[in-house]
């Protein structure tokens, strides 16, 4: 079953709760950490009254969210994308 | 900033109690873990917070035996204002919890970004996986952040002022005069440290304030 990818307002863009090993431990070390550098970017950028600092920052960070799910599949972490934010 | 509302707080209500009744998104009424039965096996435990909850009753004494020991006090979220949350008040006030760091702070029925609603879109599956026995997913949520606001093991600052706070919960079944430990999660709590609101609250085996 595939696990949802998405802003949480944290630095672990997943809710993981099963008895299945941890995602950061079965992906490389560069793409955890490029998931936590989104997570803060998204922190930094997005306010949750007023939504993106600008809509220019908004794509950016969309769209590196979305290599990023696509990064996460390559690594085999089977995952659905979730813009809420947008 | 408060927003204004057109129509007075009677019709709010009288709408709410429809909406309650007719809406499906809020408290939907499920049990847990495929527990069928009335009466709770399962219990969870704050440890910092020194508090149990069984799905129905709050309670300050780790139990030792059923029943139960005699609760100190219920955990509901009133649904009259919950059906408000459903017809698309943003302001309405289903709780105000005390923090450690944050003095008092509202969970606001909010929107998709933050509040109540958010939460209810986005993690409502995650706080019903993760409550055993219970009948409200967002009894044992209110419940769970109470606890970690007054008594966190993690208070992080974060940017945009926020906070993030943890603390352990455990999972136990009470089997006779034993309580097994089955399982230890640690949830998650966001708080806007200015406008003193939960923004999101959301179980996970580790918290996310890292």
């Amino acid at each position: 079953m595939p696990i949802r990818f998405s802003y949480n307002y944290g630095s672990w863009p997943f809710v993981e709760l099963g008895d299945l090993p941890p995602i950061a431990e079965s992906i490389s070390d560069e793409l955890a950490h490029d998931l936590k550098a989104w997570a803060k970017k998204m922190d930094k950028f997005f306010d949750y009254e007023t939504g993106f600092a600008s809509p220019e920052v908004g794509q950016r960070l969309n769209a590196e969210y979305l290599v990023l799910s696509e990064r996460l599949k390559a690594e085999g972490v089977d995952n659905v994308t979730d813009l809420w934010w947008s | 900033m408060k927003r204004k509302f057109g129509i007075t707080k009677e019709l709010w209500l009288g709408a709410g109690i429809f909406a309650v009744l007719f809406a499906s998104g809020g408290s939907a009424t499920q049990s847990f873990a495929s527990q069928s039965n009335d009466e709770a096996t399962w219990f969870a435990w704050a440890p910092l917070a020194h508090e149990g909850f069984d799905g129905k009753r709050i309670f300050t004494e780790f139990p030792k035996s059923r029943p139960s020991p005699d609760p100190t006090a219920t955990s509901n979220l009133d649904p009259i204002n919950v059906g408000l949350c459903n017809l698309g008040s943003k302001e309405t006030v289903l709780a105000v919890l005390r923090s450690k760091s944050d003095g008092k702070v509202r969970l606001t029925c909010g929107n998709a970004y933050g509040g109540y609603v958010h939460i209810r879109s986005g993690h409502q599956a995650d706080w019903q996986a993760r409550t055993p026995a219970f009948r409200l997913w967002d009894d044992f949520m209110i419940w769970t952040v109470a606890g970690i606001l007054r008594a966190p093991d993690v208070m992080q600052l974060q940017e945009n002022m926020k906070r993030c706070y943890s603390a352990p919960i455990n999972f136990y079944n009470q089997a006779g005069v034993r309580s097994v430990l089955l399982k230890t999660i640690h949830p998650t709590v966001i708080v806007s440290i200015n406008n003193k609101r939960i923004v999101t609250a959301y179980p996970s085996n580790r918290h996310s304030c890292s």
